[in-house]
Formats: structure tokens, sequence, C-alpha cells
């Protein structure tokens, strides 16, 4: 039996507040909810893994804030997938993270799992727009992020940056351009905040690939979640408000977060069922 | 739908509204639009949003719980031609459709787009972050703390052993090693100006002090013995011999530090015994072996700072005003060390190659007792709550849990609480419904009262005749009991004169955790009506008395196995009666949590040694097993006084890779 190849975005949609753009779901951090919420995920990732056994596991994408978790429990819910599901020799395995929010423990258990693309949510180092779009956490955590990324040589690094925000002059972008590209990311993500797509030129006479409206790598350094979820094949997603598709059904998993951790493994958690045609 | 369906089971019966692939928002950046459409309940207010369209758009909308009710556009920087007309069409379209997902006004898309991003974010903040209203089991404190960002660090130190908590364990095990050239670092959230040692007396077997004092010594082994049987055989073993083995060096070396001045101020509890003193009653054995210091300026607070002083004359470096955070792990979970927050939001690490948890139990942290004094609180009426004296904030034990030590499940013991005495074990005590219960004289004076646990909080009585005083000479050295002296005596009959005098209105008394009423009268009868107005409690009470009287004269105890000796009957007037309303989970202090082993080092999931963490004193099981009980007073002081020297003597052994 030839096995179906499988993403899987493990969602953590905590934080300490709203940024003024974001519009999904977000769940109010509390360390004894998310707490709770390892727990519920690790039950899921247990169930689901049996219910996927048929495929293989060729992409992951920790999405939201995991490193909002304890280091202990991060650990716990990686260690689960790799027991639950058949990962692929050469799985990716990408994480969002933002300033800030690093600890050595955090990123050892990470890099001890296999994570091989550190996605950096920076959008802005400039002051006023970083106060402007109300990230949650203090701007001077970025030079801290700097210590930790220079200090644990993470490699397959990507930023993630903003624009056509409103006040932001092109000088401003070009000073975030020029603060990341100090890193030498292998990639960059560029989002637009009033949705008009601009290509950066920047980007590609340095040699990066544009290969989705956002994204930009270096050669043989996409995003690889990405590149799946593009090509139309299946993914799953795990936790809660995290979308899935798979034969041939989309969904969202989660009525509520009561829900999910009260019962996260059940079929009554699917939301926004629709058959792909 | 039903849970017991599998959720890729479920699939395969959707044949739900259809959508092409494109339709589901299949990429998502952390800025790409919603992807959901949440049924959301709305905060009642105003928010504001801005996008850049031409120019920038500005958006006030106002919400009740469950509708948008009004917005305001600002697009006058729009450089784009919309007039009034083609705003008001936005707006109305928004209204209409309660959320962003409109067609928008020709000839003005960018603005649309804007517009729509502004209701976006304005409908986001209006559902707020969500919260769970699911009543998380996990406890607050089973929840281990962020870690210590580096530049969160004040100051790091080097050390061979780090002792959190300088109470009696901790600063006897600071002190130990320090006389043998470790590099120790102790560190306590007391102040150094205001620093309290809690206790007064220690039970001290075998030690100097004592015998120069004329108390003789104590068999070891026989002593021992009568503490693995008041323990039920639930305590260490090991670790019980230990401190008995130990108990003289352990006593004498914390004293050493006083003059002979201050060392005269020590009294001798139930030494020398008096007249009727007893070594045993039944099966259970007693010794008057304690030091006691009970005077204002020599004084276990003053003792504390003495060798807190000799501690760090020998070397050791003593941190105040430092209160434990977290453990410090490596890869392979041995502890390599300690952080403490100084305050203001700064923190001192503490590098060690082992850490002793030294800082007492849990008693300010109402979630812990009800998480781990599980058998004490199952006995807790709906009225009744635990309320614990030493407000230790059970920092030592969470820090043990969250470094995977395993917590003690066979019940941990509480000093007081599980008990209760309705009054001196000289008399007949009587339940609410006027009957006798329990061996009012069973020999440990903590497991006399267990039978109220499970009995109603009603009134319990406790009745004497007019020998009440001259029986007190009857006594065992025990923590909270009465020495039998003159003085003391005395004091009885006083009280039971005021109690005569006073009629039916009682004399109020009061003991460690609890106030009562003793009535006095001259024949059985006018007493009982004075205590009591129920006919048929009345009349069980006359029963209880007669029958005990009976068993009193026959020299056996044939209900409950009273020692023939201290059945003192109440046939005699005046006749006495304490009434008193129990108090279930009083206590000083809690005595157990962290699981170790005869070395102190705390034990994980599979009760194997967890490499560089010891535990010693009250937040470490152990000493007693079940409850605490106290065949000499000062049992608790005495043994966290020995046990915290033992500690410093297994941390050099490990040291030495002996461990």
């Amino acid at each position: 039996m030839v096995s179906s190849k499988l993403a899987l975005n493990i969602s953590f949609p905590f934080c300490y507040k709203r940024c003024t753009y974001c519009t999904k779901t977000v769940c109010k951090y509390d360390p004894k909810v998310v707490k709770a919420y390892s727990k519920a995920l690790i039950s899921e990732i247990e169930n689901m893994g049996e219910e996927f056994e048929d495929y293989t596991v060729e992409s992951i994408y920790l999405s939201g804030s995991p490193c909002l978790m304890e280091p202990s429990d991060l650990n716990r819910v990686l260690e689960k997938v790799r027991e639950a599901f058949k990962l692929d020799d050469n799985v990716f395995i990408a994480v969002k993270t933002r300033p800030g929010e690093y600890s050595r423990a955090i990123l050892d258990k990470l890099r001890d799992n296999g994570v091989n693309h550190y996605i950096v949510s920076l959008m802005t180092a400039n002051e006023s727009l970083h106060q402007f779009l109300g990230r949650p956490y203090d701007i001077d955590k970025i030079s801290m992020a700097d210590t930790a990324i220079r200090n644990f040589n993470m490699r397959d690094l990507s930023f993630e940056l903003m624009y056509n925000m409103p006040g932001q002059s092109e000088k401003d972008f070009d000073n975030d351009l020029n603060r990341i590209l100090s890193y030498k990311p292998e990639h960059v993500s560029l989002y637009s905040f009033n949705g008009k797509i601009k290509n950066c030129e920047r980007l590609t006479d340095l040699g990066y690939i544009q290969y989705t409206e956002n994204d930009y790598c270096l050669e043989g350094h996409e995003n690889r979640y990405i590149m799946h979820l593009k090509d139309g094949k299946e993914y799953l997603g795990l936790g809660y408000r995290s979308r899935s598709y798979v034969d041939g059904v989309s969904y969202v998993t989660g009525r509520s977060l009561d829900f999910y951790l009260s019962d996260p493994t059940s079929a009554d958690n699917m939301t926004d069922i629709k058959r792909v045609i | 739908m039903s849970k017991n369906i599998s959720r890729r089971n479920f699939l395969k019966g959707v044949t739900a509204s259809a959508v092409g692939l494109a339709g589901m928002g299949l990429l998502s950046g952390c800025a790409s639009k919603s992807e959901e459409n949440v049924q959301g309940i709305y905060t009642p207010g105003t928010y504001t949003a801005t996008a850049k369209g031409m120019g920038v758009v500005t958006m006030k909308a106002t919400f009740d719980a469950n509708s948008i009710t009004a917005i305001e556009l600002d697009v006058s920087n729009e450089t784009e031609s919309i007039g009034g007309a083609a705003k008001d069409e936005l707006i109305n379209q928004l209204l209409k459709a309660q959320s962003a997902d409109i067609d928008g006004v020709a000839g003005a898309t960018v603005t649309g787009d804007a517009v729509k991003q502004c209701l976006e974010n304005c409908i986001a903040q209006a559902k707020g972050l969500e919260v769970t209203s699911v009543n998380i089991e996990e406890s607050d404190w089973k929840v281990e703390p962020v870690d210590v960002a580096e530049s969160g660090v004040d100051k790091t130190y080097d050390v061979d052993v780090a002792v959190v908590g300088l109470g009696y364990a901790g600063l006897n095990c600071v002190r130990y090693l320090a006389e043998q050239g470790v590099n120790v670092l102790g560190f306590d959230s007391q102040k150094e100006d205001s620093f309290q040692a809690m206790g007064n007396e220690g039970a001290a077997p075998n030690s100097k002090v004592l015998s120069e004092r004329g108390v003789p010594a104590v068999d070891k082994i026989e002593y021992y013995n009568n503490w693995m049987i008041n323990s039920g055989y639930q305590a260490n073993p090991g670790l019980v011999m230990k401190w008995v083995q130990n108990a003289g060096e352990g006593m004498d070396e914390w004293l050493s530090v006083l003059n002979d001045e201050q060392k005269a101020v020590m009294t001798t509890a139930f030494y020398p015994p008096v007249d009727k003193q007893m070594d045993h009653i039944g099966a259970f054995k007693f010794w008057p072996c304690t030091a006691s210091f009970y005077s204002m300026e020599v004084n276990q607070s003053l003792i504390s700072k003495l060798n807190r002083e000799k501690a760090v004359a020998d070397g050791a470096t003593i941190i105040y005003g430092a209160e434990a955070y977290k453990l410090i792990k490596n890869d392979n979970n041995e502890i390599t060390g300690v952080y403490a927050s100084i305050g203001d939001e700064k923190f001192i690490r503490i590098n060690a190659k082992a850490v002793v948890l030294a800082a007492g139990g849990f008693g300010a942290n109402q979630q812990m007792q009800k998480d781990l004094l599980t058998d004490l609180g199952g006995c807790l009426t709906p009225d009744e709550k635990f309320d614990i004296l030493m407000d230790s904030d059970g920092k030592a034990v969470q820090m043990g849990y969250w470094a995977g030590v395993k917590l003690d499940s066979l019940g941990i013991p509480t000093m007081n609480g599980k008990h209760f005495h309705p009054g001196e074990p000289h008399g007949l005590w009587l339940n609410y419904q006027g009957k006798r219960y329990c061996n009012e004289f069973y020999g440990p004076i903590e497991f006399r009262g267990r039978t109220a646990l499970q009995q109603s909080r009603d009134h319990y009585f406790a009745f004497y005749d007019s020998n009440l005083a001259e029986n007190m000479r009857y006594c065992v050295p025990s923590h909270g009991s009465t020495q039998g002296t003159d003085a003391n005596v005395e004091s009885v009959k006083e009280q039971c004169a005021q109690a005569l005098s006073a009629g039916k209105d009682g004399v109020e008394g009061r003991d460690l955790s609890a106030v009562y009423t003793r009535y006095g009268a001259e024949t059985l009868d006018e007493l009982i009506d004075m205590v009591c107005d129920d006919d048929k409690i009345k009349a069980q009470i006359k029963k209880s008395i007669e029958r005990y009287n009976e068993l009193c004269a026959r020299g056996v105890d044939e209900d409950f196995g009273r020692e023939s000796k201290l059945m003192f009957p109440v046939k005699d007037g005046p006749f006495y009666c304490d009434v008193k309303v129990p108090t279930i989970g009083w206590m000083m202090c809690t005595c157990g949590g962290l699981v170790i082993n005869e070395e102190q080092q705390c034990l994980d999931e599979y009760f194997r040694p967890i490499k560089g963490l010891f535990a010693s004193g009250n937040c470490a099981s152990g000493r007693f097993g079940t409850e605490y009980f106290t065949p000499t007073p000062g049992v608790s002081l005495g043994t966290v006084i020995t046990l915290g020297r033992e500690c410093g003597k297994s941390v050099e052994k490990y040291l030495n890779g002996e461990l």
C-alpha cells in the first residue's frame, strides 16, 4: 500500500493580547489553561495518529505561539507527534516564534525534536509601527531575540515583515529589511497590511526566489509546509481552531475552547465542514 | 453526532455545502484574512480600527452583545473620489451583512477593501480574547513558572551546594557543610533583621545538654521501635533510625553556639518526672528528653541567628530576602541549580552540584492543602476549612513537584488537625448523642480524638468528678499534655471552683484551637440539665455515665480498652463538664509532601533518586508516616534539627560520589 502524504498544522492559539491587524480566534494566555491545552492536544494527537496511520507526514507547522508553552509540555507534544504519526525521514518542521519568547530551554526542546525551520514573527522593528500593530511583546525584546538567535545559531531562519502599514514610509520598510538581512535569513515572508501585494525587488536582486505572493527564499529553502498546501495536498489540523483538509473535506477543529479542552477528540468538535470540489 | 464516532468515519459521511479548494483560506500567515466563521458573542462597546486605503481609513464600530449596531467612517484622507453616498452605501452593506463580507461600491475598490479590513479588526476586538470556563483540574501550584530570561538574572553564584530555606533543617545542613569546607550557599525569604524561628522546644534523646541536667539516656532501639509502632510502620525506617541514632549530636551541635549563661535558661519539659507521671500507656512509650527555650531573650530565633553566624564564619554564603523561584535542570533531568527572586523582577541564579529543598510546609497555600491533605480534607464538613498556623507557602514542595519529585499520597502528617479532644483525657468523653465513642486516654495524644473526624460536629461533652485536679497527676511527656505538677493541679482546682460558682453560665476556657465552656454543679442531674436540653440525649448521657462507672468499678474497659489505672469514675460531687464544638482542620503545620529516601534524596516517579536534589524538614515526607505523634515533646523540631545536619552528611557523600 502506498501511503498518502500529509502535512500537520499544530495550533497554539494563545496570546497575551490581540494585534490590531489580527482577526483570528485568539485565546487569552493563562499558564493554567495552556497546561490543560497541552494535555488536550496530546490526546488529540494520539487519537488522530491512529486514524491517519495510513499517511506519512512530510511537513509540520507549529503555528500560533508554541513557545508560550512550558518547555517540558512542548517537548511532550512533539514527542507524541513522533510517536503517533509516521514521519518522513526528511520531515520539515517549522515553528512560529516571536521575539521575547525564546528561552534556552525552549530552543533546546525544539532542536531536540527536529525543528528545522524557525520563523521569527517580527513584523516591524520600528517603534511607532510596532506600537501601532499592538505587538504582544516589548520592542526591546527584539534585541534579546538577536542574542538568542546568535547564541543558539538558529539556522534555516525565516523572518516575517509587514508592509503597506498606515504611516510606514519606504525608508521604514527598508530599515526593517536591513535589520533582518543582517541575519542572512534563508527565508523571508512579507505581508501586506492592506492586502495590496507589492513584490520586493530588493530581495529578488539578492538572489531570493519569490515562490508565493508573500514568500521569498534562497534556493532549496522553501517552506515545505506552504508548498504542500499550495499543491492542494491533504493536511491535518491539530489543536483548537486549526483547519484540516482530508478525505475531500475541509473543517475547523473546535467549537469553542471550552469544548476543545473538555473533549478534544470528539467528532462533535468539527465545525465549518465543507466538501471540497 | 456522537463522540463515539471517529472523526474520519464522520468525514466520510459529509455531503454538506461544497466549496472550491481556493475558498478554504489555505495559506495562513499571521496576517492572513480570517479563515473562520465563529459565532461569537461580542463585548459591547465601540471599537476603532485603521487601515490603509488610498490614504488612511478610520472606523468606529459599535457593538451590542450580539450585533453591530452602528458604524462611523472617516474616509476624508482618501484621494479616491468617494462621495457621501458611497460611504453611506458601504456602511449600509456592512450593517446588513453584519460582517465584512460585502460587495462594495464600484469605483471605490481600494477604499472598500480598507473599510472591510477595519470592520474585521473591530469584530475581532469586540470578540476579545477567548477564555475558557472549563474547570481546569490542574491546580495553579502545579504549573511551573516560566524560565528566567538571562537579562533577568541580577547575579550568578557558582557553589557546590545550594540550600533553599534556613529554618531548622536548612540551616543545620548549611552549617554542617560549611564546617566540612564545602562551598555552600543558603538563602531564605525572610529578611535578616526580622528573621524568626518558630517553635520553642526540641526533643533531644541522648544529648549531652540533657544528660548534664540528669536526664537519663534513652535506649535507642526501644525508642526507634516505639516510633515505628506510632507511625503504623509508615515512617521511613532508615530515616527514623538516623534521627534516633544522631539525635543527641544534632541537638548538642545546634545548642553549641550558646554560652553557659544562655544555656542555663534551658528548661527540660516533664523532667524531673512528677509522682504519678507515666512512661507508657498500653503499648505506647514516652520519654522526657526535651530541651526547651521559653525565654524572651534566649529563644530559638536567637539560637538560629547564632548558628547562621557560625555557618558564615565557617565559610557559608547566606542570602536573605530571596524567594525560591524554580530549580534548574540539565538535559538528563539532573538538578544543577536554583533561581531565586530578589524582587523588582530580578533573580539570582545559583549553579550548584546539589540543591537541598528545606523551605517548610504549605500552610499558606489553600489549593495545596486541598490537593495534598486529601485524607483530612475528606473529613471536613462544608462549614470547615483548613486553618494552618505556620504560613510557609509550599514553595519547596512545588519546586520539587515541577522537577519530577513524587508526591506523598499515603497521607501527609499535620501537627494537629486530624483529631479533636472534648476535654482532658482523665474524664469521660461523650459525643453529641451523649454516647461514649473512644478510649479517652489512648496512648498518643494525637490519636485519641481521631474518631471525632467522622462524627457530627454538634456539642461534645467531657465529664469529670471532684477528683479531676488530683487525677491530672497521671500524665505522660507528650506534646500538648499538662504535667501533673503541684502548681498545675492547683490551677485546675481553681478553674473548677470558678466553674462551680459560675453556675449555669459556665466559665470559658481556651486550648490551642478552640474555645470551650466548663460547667460545675453539686449533682450530676443538675449538671446535665445545664449542658443539655434534649431529654433523649440527657437520658443517654446518664446511661453512658452509669455504664462507664460500672466499668471503672470492675477495672476493665470492655467498651474501649482504657488502662485500668486510668479509669477515673465520675461519682464524687461536685461534678464538672466541658462542652465543646469540634474544630477539625486547625493545625500548626504540615509535615510532608516530597517523597525522599533515608539519605533525604528526592525520588522520582519510579522512586529512584533524582540526581542533585535533596529535601529535608517539613517539605519532605518520611518522619512520621501519616500522622504526627509525640513520644517526647518537641519531636518536630528535634527531628528536623538532627535530620538537617544528617542531610548535610548525605550531600557530602553525594559530592564524593558515594551516593
